[in-house]
């Protein structure tokens, strides 16, 4: 068993390199290293499941929650993008946000850093929902503005912070006003709470994980929990690799999992697993002894 | 084998009959939706979303940046 773990803390968790590759690949617009000119292709015209600035001059592909607070400055319903989150939502839940996103794969680093961790309290999990329906929803729809991005953490580290440092006419750096300082703050606060609590900013703040996090419980990407395998509560050890800090074992299909599988790779009993069959139907389990 | 006994295999063949029957039932309905929200990219699609997409996405937003302009 203990040669088992050792060999897990080894090995690069396959999400990881999931991050890795979604990283560099929607922020691959190389050429802006040189030029520090904005991708304006046709690749813009796609959204990834993910946050991700499109004023980053990296980025080659368009921001959800860009598009959809688009949408509603401009009074229009955006079919696309609920159409795109409902149709990602459906097949895999919050997979995206395990595999695929960047700003995760960040808090998932700033994790690292050897300091007391803390366990955040369940309700705050909801704030996400007042952040998607208040800020990205009827605040976008009654100010004609995007705010969701002007406070977005992702928005500043991938594009504010760059085009600043880079810039070397100054003409950027004198545009520099409230709002920029405002979102370093933010910034220096999600960054500080990440490292204290694992992925704090997905939990607490993501409106793109508020959005996947509703589809969690019926997506056909499911895992479950063989129970008489688990040698719960003496082992625990699903819980602790957790990126999300969940009990997969009270349910294994909560709004919080990222679909991550780490705990599937890593039970020591072999108990976990995931499926594309049907969801799981907790309440009509049958106890057949 | 008493009564009441076939009695509780009976409830558990049926509840068992109804979980696989929901259990079906569920997956055509995640394929309903997704058809729908498949449906709903087309017809955005249709409508222009994707151009004002591309559009909106190849203008660097300053101000959503925190730069005044």
């Amino acid at each position: 068993m203990k040669e088992r773990r050792k060999k897990q803390r080894k090995r690069i968790a396959h999400y990881r390199l999931g991050q890795i590759i979604a990283t560099i690949i929607t922020l691959g617009h190389a050429p802006a290293l040189w030029t520090g000119n904005i991708y304006q292709g046709p690749l813009k015209a796609a959204c990834v499941p993910i946050l991700n600035c499109w004023g980053c001059p990296l980025s080659l592909f368009s921001c959800p929650i860009g598009g959809l607070q688009h949408f509603f400055n401009l009074h229009l319903f955006p079919f696309y993008i609920f159409g795109f989150f409902g149709a990602i939502g459906m097949l895999v839940g919050r997979m995206a946000c395990g595999w695929l996103c960047p700003f995760g794969l960040f808090q998932d680093l700033l994790q690292k850093v050897k300091t007391i961790k803390l366990r955040l309290p369940y309700w705050m999990t909801y704030t996400k929902y007042a952040v998607l329906i208040i800020v990205a929803g009827f605040i976008a729809w009654f100010t004609m503005e995007p705010w969701f991005c002007k406070v977005c953490p992702a928005g500043i580290i991938e594009a504010g912070i760059p085009l600043v440092l880079t810039d070397k006419t100054g003409d950027i750096r004198a545009l520099v006003g409230w709002l920029f300082w405002v979102k370093i703050g933010i910034l220096v606060f999600v960054v500080g709470f990440s490292i204290l609590i694992k992925r704090f900013f997905c939990r607490v703040l993501c409106p793109i994980g508020a959005i996947y996090s509703v589809f969690n419980r019926f997506s056909l990407v499911h895992l479950y929990v063989e129970k008489e395998k688990c040698r719960q509560p003496s082992c625990g050890y699903c819980a602790r690799i957790c990126p999300m800090d969940i009990n997969i074992y009270d349910n294994p299909n909560q709004k919080e999992c990222i679909r991550c599988l780490e705990c599937v790779k890593s039970c020591p009993s072999v108990a976990i697993g995931w499926t594309f069959q049907k969801p799981d139907l907790a309440l009509l389990r049958v106890e057949k002894n | 084998m008493n009564k009441q006994e076939k009695d509780r295999d009976f409830l558990l063949l049926a509840l068992q009959r109804l979980e696989t029957d929901l259990g079906r039932l569920i997956h055509y309905v995640i394929i309903f939706f997704t058809a729908i929200f498949l449906a709903s990219i087309i017809y955005g699609g249709m409508l222009g979303d994707f151009t004002e997409t591309e559009s909106v996405g190849s203008v660097m937003c300053l101000s959503c940046m925190g730069l005044q302009q």
